[in-house]
């Protein structure tokens, strides 16, 4: 079938730009898979209109948004304390620094991790990122001025890494 | 190297960090088909049950008394009756058909005695009295719809078939709601047969109180809506878009307030058959669209806040 072939030579080229996205909006590889997941099963039963009017990307940026902030709201992806350790690395698997910039970026409000990501991810214009999320060109910049404020820490070339001092007052903590 | 830029780096090296997921496009090929069959399902379930209730209720139902029957419309004939050679007007201000209240409320009374009877025990005796056989007559002859009911066959043969090819020319068909406080019309909408290429579709069309739009039978019947922006005719504030494996629909807000969706299928669901074929030649979205803006499809008595 044509559509499927055209469906999934999308699926396949953009994917894992989807994925990380989702991965950086939630924070979770699993949630991210889910979000996925949904937003492309939309997509399918979109697909004969998106692909037709030529803006894949822009609707499943919306999509993939929308999707991560419903996951969000149910009740068994709430954080809840747990012996075990998890199964996946919550942090990257790299630099310092990459570590601190996810651990400030997860730390940020959800609506300015949302800007964030469709500004400085998917590289969108203020006005482009405003149309996606349905809000004002003026609430995205407000937005943008504060994350960058929270995360300039982490962005500065030279700054004292913090992160290593918590570290070793919770394992001080704990001995 | 300005912030916005810095940080546009490092997070493109932070998505590069991201946990590979192996996965196969195909798997998403299948959770999509089964999510279209599933659609497909329920759709062609609540076009059955719709059609169910209208059989019952046009069968055994008919207006309270023949004082609502023979309720003047106060609508003169240019409103309700467009020349065919005369494009539809697409502004702002609604051409609600007016009629009288006693008329609306006996139509009402229609809709409140049927869900009576449908949630009736089985064998108990009905509360309101049985029609008399004089008094029985389809619903979307009711004088307090059927003026706005002819408009809204008019608009749709003008901009969708103006040849006169495919769309039926007569309405056979309605379903409307109520506020039971105020016994005024929530919604009302009909279906039109199109024929194209020996196969039968159908243009079904909404309009529908702001209250209720989240009720709207055309929106909750597809997913995957769409807003667009692109060359809304006038009278339209937002507009939103589908498409489905059988045809496509939009729905819109207006400037008046009224919610209007438009769908064109190109399977009638009661004349569905396994490998039956699709009508052809179905309307454009922007055709939908300009019907969906069109003042003749009003609300009767429907005054914008």
């Amino acid at each position: 079938m044509e559509r499927d072939a055209a469906f999934v030579a999308y699926v396949a080229q953009r994917r894992p730009h989807l994925y990380r996205s989702a991965w950086l909006l939630c924070g979770d590889p699993h949630r991210a898979e889910d979000v996925v997941q949904e937003t492309l099963t939309k997509l399918y039963l979109a697909w004969r209109h998106v692909s037709r009017a030529d803006r894949v990307d822009a609707y499943v940026r919306r999509m993939l948004v929308n999707a991560n902030i419903d996951e969000s709201r149910k009740t068994w992806y709430r954080e809840r304390t747990t012996a075990e350790p998890p199964d996946t690395p919550a942090t990257p698997d790299s630099g310092e620094d990459d570590d601190e910039l996810w651990t400030a970026l997860q730390a940020l409000p959800a609506g300015q991790r949302r800007v964030v990501v469709l500004r400085h991810y998917w590289g969108l214009t203020v006005e482009e990122t405003a149309s996606d999320l349905g809000v004002s060109a003026g609430t995205i910049k407000s937005q943008t001025s504060a994350a960058l404020s929270s995360l300039r820490r982490v962005l500065a070339p030279e700054h004292p890494t913090p992160r290593a001092f918590i570290a070793s007052d919770i394992q001080g903590d704990g001995q | 190297m300005k912030d916005h830029d810095l940080l546009a780096d490092r997070m493109g090296r932070l998505g590069q960090n991201a946990p590979e997921a192996a996965v196969n496009p195909l798997d998403d090929v299948r959770r999509g088909q089964r999510a279209l069959r599933h659609r497909r399902a329920v759709g062609a379930a609540g076009i059955t049950v719709t059609l169910a209730i209208i059989g019952v209720a046009s069968a055994t139902l008919v207006l309270p008394d023949d004082s609502a029957r023979d309720t003047p419309i106060a609508s003169t004939p240019s409103e309700s009756t467009p020349s065919p050679s005369t494009p539809t007007p697409s502004t702002p201000d609604s051409r609600s058909i007016e009629v009288s209240a006693a008329a609306i409320s006996a139509l009402c009374q229609v809709q409140a005695d049927r869900l009576e009877q449908l949630n009736q025990p089985p064998g108990s005796q009905p509360t309101f009295p049985r029609p008399r056989k004089t008094e029985l007559s389809p619903s979307w002859e009711n004088p307090a719809v059927a003026p706005q009911l002819a408009a809204y066959q008019q608009a749709a043969a003008l901009i969708l078939d103006p040849s006169g090819t495919h769309l039926d020319s007569e309405v056979s068909n309605v379903q409307f709601g109520c506020n039971p406080a105020n016994d005024r019309l929530t919604s009302l909408g009909t279906k039109l047969g199109w024929s194209s290429s020996g196969a039968l579709g159908v243009v079904r069309l909404e309009v529908v109180t702001p209250e209720q739009a989240k009720a709207s039978q055309i929106i909750m019947s597809h997913e995957g809506w769409i807003r667009t922006n692109d060359n809304l005719p006038p009278g339209i504030s937002k507009a939103w878009v589908t498409d489905y494996e059988d045809g496509r629909a939009v729905y819109v807000e207006r400037q008046d307030g009224l919610t209007v969706a438009v769908d064109a299928n190109g399977k009638f669901g009661n004349n569905v058959s396994p490998g039956s074929p699709s009508a052809a030649d179905l309307p454009t979205d922007e055709k939908l669209l300009q019907l969906a803006a069109s003042t003749l499809l009003g609300l009767p008595n429907y005054k914008p806040a």
